[in-house]
């Protein structure tokens, strides 16, 4: 079954006169459980190609289908539903809430899905993240790589199906960028997850099962 | 720099006009209380010239042979009229003060009897513009307004955070940095002291034209004058131009020479309570935001909660001092004159012509007080602290405290009867019960003896003699007929104005020529609602300057904020929050924000008042509580005018 699907895709900005396509004509299908990555040089559209995918960004052309479903067509509510239940996100500055602890930024994802936390499910993220000691802590009182392993456990809590990353270990050192990567590959590995992950980093990219590489917002 | 500065309001020109409307709001605030005071102090010097001349020392009721007793005072100009020596004094308060003793040297020792009034004090002096009485407004001013200036100012610097910071790593210097920021804001200000000052100026002007327009003579009792003084104006612009470049210096001072120029850590955070995890599992996203919020990221907010405190405080003490006189100002048709000069002493006749108008509901009056007195031995007299005086006064009770005596007979013992003495405090040691004493009238005549009869009590503080003699039986006792000195008359409900000019027709008539002071608490009054008219004016237009400036500062600040927060509302967005969850949850922290701050503006508003409530029963003004209820809505808006766009904005 195809998580996501992408028809035709198009992104394209106005600079003056000039019209500069970020992502252009991008057909692409990936599978459900697959792990793909989306590489290529700085400015060649692999992170609006990933925001477009997401449903953050609207494309200027073309269509993405998550779960047989057109994202464009959905209204607030319903893109809110899809965030919440089916996807999930980590970007490389991790974009964790300053004002609350750990705990509470991954609990604040399961509150807006509206369903109970599943206890069992936090307590194994958190213990498999090395992060249950760091729960009452707020962002600023941890490491790169502890705030990375909270984003993830906030992207994973409420199940996802799809989970997107945006150069998750740009912000880390070698060390901490290659325990990310373990655990995102053993979460995959588990749970079926299907992973989107975008790097210019080639050796990151391999880690994936398909490498995309995108150049002048075409996928070679 | 030139380019910058330019640079800066090309590109902020919301910003500029902000600054500038709040600056020229300061600018104002201090123009109107230094104008208004100026001018009121004009005017009240204008009175006391039109009611005293160029007098500093007055004596009254003295004969024209007695005020030849005090022409040979150097350095003094004498004018006698109406049985009153007017006495000018050329040179300053020193010379004024040296002809008052002189004066008292005189009446003490060849007519101690006589009055003296003392116009001494620099409020009744011509040139007197009273700059002590503004002082303390103008402080008490200034640190109002300070808060929100250099909230204002430290706001505008926070929105350039990230233009300071890049300037700094590419080298430049925090004096230059602060050279640079003080030139932007300082071309914002000058716009502003202009336009401030005009305004304050104008403003004054109107009210003093309009509304502080009353009629001369006895029955005004305030006025104001205004002129245009190029000196005050520059005290006021060069006063204002040091508080606001104080202000500028402390705020730019933090932020140009920051250690860590990147850092754009405002948060408090306090850790959360133990044992708070499991509420964490059945609360509201949006409750959850909003309490994180209010707990946490206070800083930004507790200055906008301050900033509406002493705007309330202030606002509503202005409203309430407006309403309340007002309110206070009693819808009273009583006259009461009080004669001055021996000979222009009204008659029993004349209180009986008055008597006979239609509209008097009642005539009352009282004799002089000293028309009777005793020899004291020295004792007795220094003992209640009479001075050298051989003669002691005796106080005649009034028909109230007679009326009041009488009542309280069994409580006190005493049975007062017409034509005796009565002694208390000290006198009481020297004048003991039964003793005979000789009565004298007031120019030194002996009428009779008399027996010490009593104590007039203990709850009578002052220690005093006092001969108890109602007005009916004066005559028979004292052997002359009695001389009204002061006279209250009385008109009854619903006398109209028409009427009420017959019986000052009449006043005028009885008491033509002579030195007579009237009060007319019905002119009062309508002078009183005049006055609170224009004083309602001038502090409507410092409780608007103040909530104008509170409110933009609170909308300013919640931009701000919900600008600074713009990354993390999108990832709450991508975490599956709607707009209206988000929505909902600004709407709870700034509807907290703002109950807390108009709480405690309305509490320190209205403790004042309700003491004032306590102690003295003042009535607070329906006008004054809607008024403060329109301040509060006003504020509350201010907090939810920001939300509108907020949710709105793209990811």
């Amino acid at each position: 079954m195809k998580a996501i699907k992408a028809s035709d895709l198009t992104k394209m900005f106005l600079q003056g006169e000039e019209t500069i396509y970020a992502v252009k004509d991008v057909f692409l299908s990936i599978e459900q459980g697959e792990f793909v990555s989306i590489t290529g040089t700085s400015g060649c559209g692999k992170s609006t190609l990933l925001h477009m995918l997401a449903g953050l960004l609207s494309p200027t052309k073309g269509k993405v289908e998550i779960d047989g479903e057109d994202i464009g067509r959905f209204n607030e509510r319903e893109s809110a539903k899809l965030r919440c239940e089916k996807i999930g996100f980590i970007f490389q500055q991790f974009n964790l809430i300053p004002v609350m602890t750990a705990r509470e930024n991954i609990v604040i994802s399961s509150l807006f899905k509206e369903a109970k936390l599943d206890e069992r499910w936090f307590a194994e993220l958190v213990e498999r993240l090395s992060i249950a000691d760091r729960l009452s802590h707020f962002p600023s009182e941890l490491s790169g790589g502890q705030m990375q392993r909270v984003a993830i456990a906030r992207a994973l809590i409420n199940r996802p199906k799809i989970l997107f990353a945006d150069e998750p270990t740009g912000n880390l050192d070698s060390a901490n960028a290659d325990a990310i990567l373990d655990i995102l590959s053993e979460l995959h590995a588990e749970n079926n997850l299907t992973v989107v992950l975008v790097t210019h980093d080639p050796e990151i990219a391999e880690k994936a099962g398909r490498i995309l590489v995108m150049d002048n917002g075409e996928i070679k | 720099m030139h380019i910058y500065v330019r640079r800066y309001f090309e590109r902020n020109k919301t910003q500029a006009l902000r600054l500038l409307a709040v600056f020229s709001m300061f600018v104002f605030c201090l123009t109107l209380i230094s104008v208004f005071l100026d001018s009121s102090a004009r005017g009240e010097t204008e009175r006391a010239l039109e009611r005293y001349g160029s007098a500093a020392v007055t004596v009254l009721n003295l004969t024209e042979e007695q005020a030849e007793l005090f022409a040979g005072i150097a350095g003094a100009d004498m004018r006698y009229a109406s049985g009153t020596l007017y006495i000018s004094v050329e040179g300053g308060k020193n010379d004024a003060m040296r002809v008052l003793r002189e004066v008292k040297k005189i009446r003490d020792a060849y007519a101690p009897n006589l009055m003296i009034g003392d116009f001494t004090d620099p409020i009744y002096s011509p040139k007197s513009s009273s700059p002590g009485n503004a002082l303390p407004f103008k402080i008490f001013f200034i640190l109002i307004q300070l808060f929100p200036l250099s909230l204002t100012v430290r706001m505008a610097l926070k929105s350039q955070e990230d233009d300071i910071a890049l300037m700094r790593s590419v080298g430049i210097s925090p004096s230059k940095i602060n050279r640079l920021l003080t030139a932007e804001l300082m071309s914002v200000y000058i716009v502003s002291l202009i336009i401030g000052i005009a305004a304050g100026n104008l403003f004054v002007g109107l009210v003093a034209k309009y509304f502080f327009n009353f009629a001369a003579g006895d029955f005004t009792f305030s006025r104001m004058v205004y002129r245009f003084s190029f000196s005050s104006t520059l005290r006021t612009a060069l006063g204002t131009t040091a508080v606001f470049f104080a202000a500028l210096q402390l705020a730019i001072y933090r932020i140009s020479r920051r250690e860590d120029i990147f850092s754009k850590s405002y948060y408090s955070l306090n850790p959360p309570k133990p044992g708070s995890e499991q509420r964490l599992l059945n609360i509201a996203p949006q409750k959850l935001i909003s309490e994180v919020y209010i707990k946490r990221d206070v800083r930004i907010d507790r200055a906008a909660a301050v900033a509406a405190v002493p705007v309330i405080a202030v606002s509503f003490l202005f409203i309430f001092y407006c309403g309340a006189d007002a309110a206070a100002a009693v819808d009273s048709f009583v006259l009461r004159g009080h004669l001055t000069y021996k000979d222009a002493y009204l008659t029993k006749a004349d209180i009986e012509d008055f008597e006979a108008l239609p509209c008097v509901d009642s005539v009352d009056w009282s004799c002089r007080n000293n028309n009777f007195q005793i020899k004291a031995p020295y004792g007795a007299i220094n003992a209640a602290g009479y001075g050298d005086n051989y003669y002691v006064s005796l106080k005649t009770f009034s028909n109230n405290e007679i009326e009041e005596l009488k009542s309280r007979e069994s409580e006190t013992g005493n049975i007062f009867s017409e034509g005796s003495i009565y002694a208390e405090g000290k006198f009481s040691e020297h004048f003991p019960v039964g003793e005979t004493v000789e009565l004298y009238s007031s120019d030194g005549k002996k009428i009779k003896d008399v027996i010490v009869a009593g104590y007039c009590g203990k709850d009578k503080k002052a220690s005093s003699i006092m001969f108890y003699c109602t007005r009916e039986n004066y005559e028979l006792i004292a052997g002359e007929p009695p001389l009204p000195t002061d006279i209250k008359i009385t008109a009854k409900k619903g006398t109209t104005d028409s009427e009420l000019d017959e019986l000052r027709g009449l006043i005028a008539e009885k008491c033509a020529g002579k030195d007579i002071s009237v009060t007319d608490t019905r002119r009062q009054y309508l002078d009183s609602l005049k006055l609170n008219r224009a004083l309602t004016w001038i502090f409507f237009a410092l409780c608007f300057c103040l909530i104008f400036t509170s409110a933009v500062i609170i909308i300013q600040l919640q931009r701000l904020k919900f600008e600074l927060r713009r990354e993390q509302y999108s990832t709450y967005r991508l975490l599956g929050g709607t707009g209206d969850v988000i929505f909902d949850s600004m709407l709870r922290e700034n509807l907290s924000r703002a109950g807390a701050a108009l709480f405690a503006g309305a509490f320190f508003g209205l403790l004042p008042v309700v003491a004032m409530n306590l102690i003295y029963g003042v009535p607070v003004s329906l006008f004054s509580v809607s008024f403060f209820a329109l301040t509060l809505a006003v504020l509350l808006l201010a907090y939810l005018i920001p939300l509108i766009p907020e949710n709105k904005k793209p990811l």
